[in-house]
């Protein structure tokens, strides 16, 4: 499906998670599905997909490799949780690791996610790595800027210097937003935020205006703790990466999450693909897939079709900046 | 068999089944290892089963407080009523995330300390939900909250309002954090009694 010396399409199971979760589609169905998206590459949420998560049952084990031989699925990136906020200290988050890592590893991912803001953690996981063959994957998400934010700067950094087989990059589409979107509007709304400071934050980020400027005029318009949330919500949503930063970790990309939210006219208005895409190929990136994260699905959508025509669009943007 | 199954043009429940076991049989035999990595894996005939634009099930409630469930149970021996639960976020919570949960029906609250939440059949005091550590409450799984209480709820319409507030596991960064770090699912419904059973 993808031409030549390039990466694959894959399709992560978060896709479907409207018809997922009202009973619309089994596990079963989902994975069908995924079978008849781009190059067939399963990616799965650990606890959403799996009952027993963080561990794996003997029964999901059977369940899942019977379903990708009969579907011809690849298993390409187990998506794992670290939920520091909710764990005493870090053996605990080391174990709730191991755990996922233990159970990737018997399902045949490759990859896992892996926790890109804890370097102590990583270094404790690395030999287990080796043991279990799943390579981590650090994903620069929303509100992490590549090439921009000093952490991702960092860790690209380090990542370089560590040079592991076992230690890559999952850029994820959210972190190349570049436009407040509707969606992040409603989500201001819902917590109460006045439309007056919605509209002046949306104004300030338009015009570039550095987030610390932002919320300082932000307050001068008098807002509260849930108004000050917003404008960083905001900002953080919405980091604008730039595409051509791909270049720069290249061969440490191991995954890449499509994620998309809008849907219209054959396009994603607030991520730009085209040039994400461009980068990629120019960068020859051939070394895994750009697994699709859709994820405004609703009653009155067919994620499958959402999906499909994504993965149209990317092999098109392929097609267009290979060189035959 | 699936060129037999698309020739029919209408595919039955046992066609598929049928398919399905072929297809197993033959995988066993002669499928491409999941590992292989240089060339998409072999496929085999159940591919053509029609699931894309098959026709879906109407959407089952997706809510906090659901719509159905709402009756009068008895619970190792003890009689009361009940509402279902379900957590609205994408991948479950961890039960040990949650702080409180609370219930008012017919504007009156119901004490905590009486409340038995229910998952997968065990059984945990509402109030010590947070000492649960490592039990996961999945996202398909419906949570029972059940409120003992010996006459039972009268037969009809009720007004039902559920709260429950967890710590977000993503931290205060995230935009699914909300605000305060702390989430909080409200459901609040005109519940009409069903039969017992």
């Amino acid at each position: 499906m993808s031409a030549a010396n390039t990466f694959r399409q894959g399709t992560s199971l978060y896709c479907f998670q409207s018809e997922y979760l009202r009973f619309q589609l089994s596990f079963e169905d989902c994975m069908q599905l995924a079978s008849q998206l781009g190059d067939k590459g399963v990616e799965i949420v650990g606890p959403m997909h799996v009952r027993t998560w963080p561990e794996v049952s003997n029964e999901f084990e059977r369940q899942f490799k019977s379903s990708c031989q009969r579907f011809g699925l690849t298993p390409t990136h187990f998506a794992a949780y670290g939920d520091d906020p909710v764990l005493k200290n870090e053996d605990e988050v080391f174990d709730y690791y191991i755990t996922q890592m233990k159970g990737a590893s018997r399902l045949g991912f490759p990859l896992m996610r892996g926790p890109s803001d804890n370097k102590p953690m990583v270094e404790r996981l690395l030999p287990y790595c080796e043991k279990l063959i799943v390579k981590l994957v650090f994903e620069i998400h929303a509100p992490m800027a590549l090439g921009k934010d000093p952490a991702t700067i960092d860790l690209a950094e380090w990542v370089k210097q560590k040079s592991s087989p076992y230690l890559g990059f999952n850029p994820d589409g959210g972190s190349f937003t570049n436009k407040i979107t509707d969606r992040l509007k409603r989500s201001a709304q819902r917590y109460g935020v006045p439309d007056a400071i919605i509209k002046r934050c949306i104004e300030m980020y338009d015009s570039k205006m550095p987030v610390d400027k932002a919320l300082e005029e932000a307050k001068t318009m008098g807002a509260d703790q849930t108004a000050i949330w917003a404008v960083n919500m905001f900002y953080g949503q919405a980091p604008a990466s730039d595409p051509e930063e791909l270049k720069k970790i290249m061969p440490y990309i191991f995954h890449f999450h499509g994620k998309f939210w809008t849907w219209e006219n054959g396009q994603e208005p607030a991520i730009p693909y085209e040039q994400i895409v461009r980068a990629l190929v120019e960068g020859g990136w051939a070394n895994g897939y750009l697994s699709t994260e859709f994820e405004a699905g609703g009653p009155e959508t067919d994620s499958f079709e959402v999906v499909k025509g994504f993965q149209e669009m990317v092999r098109g943007y392929v097609a267009k900046y290979s060189k035959t | 068999m699936t060129e037999q199954v698309s020739n029919k043009g209408r595919i039955s429940r046992r066609s598929l089944m049928k398919a399905t076991g072929v297809s197993l049989a033959l995988g066993a035999a002669s499928c491409t290892p999941a590992t292989q990595q240089q060339q998409p894996p072999q496929t085999f005939g159940c591919m053509a089963l029609p699931l894309v634009g098959a026709a879906k099930p109407a959407p089952k409630d997706r809510s906090f407080l659901d719509d159905l469930g709402f009756k009068n149970v008895t619970v190792d021996g003890k009689k009361g009523y009940q509402v279902q639960l379900r957590c609205t976020g994408y991948r479950g919570i961890p039960l040990w995330s949650v702080q409180d949960v609370t219930i008012n029906v017919d504007g009156k609250d119901v004490n905590p300390k009486d409340l038995i939440f229910i998952l997968e059949g065990n059984r945990y005091k509402a109030t010590e939900l947070k000492n649960q550590m490592g039990v996961q409450w999945w996202v398909l799984s419906y949570g029972t909250l059940f409120v003992p209480n010996a006459e039972g709820m009268k037969p009809g319409e009720h007004d039902v309002e559920v709260t429950m507030n967890y710590i977000s596991t993503y931290g205060r960064r995230s935009m699914a954090s909300g605000p305060t770090g702390i989430s909080t699912q409200k459901g609040k419904k005109r519940l009409t009694l069903e039969a017992e059973i």
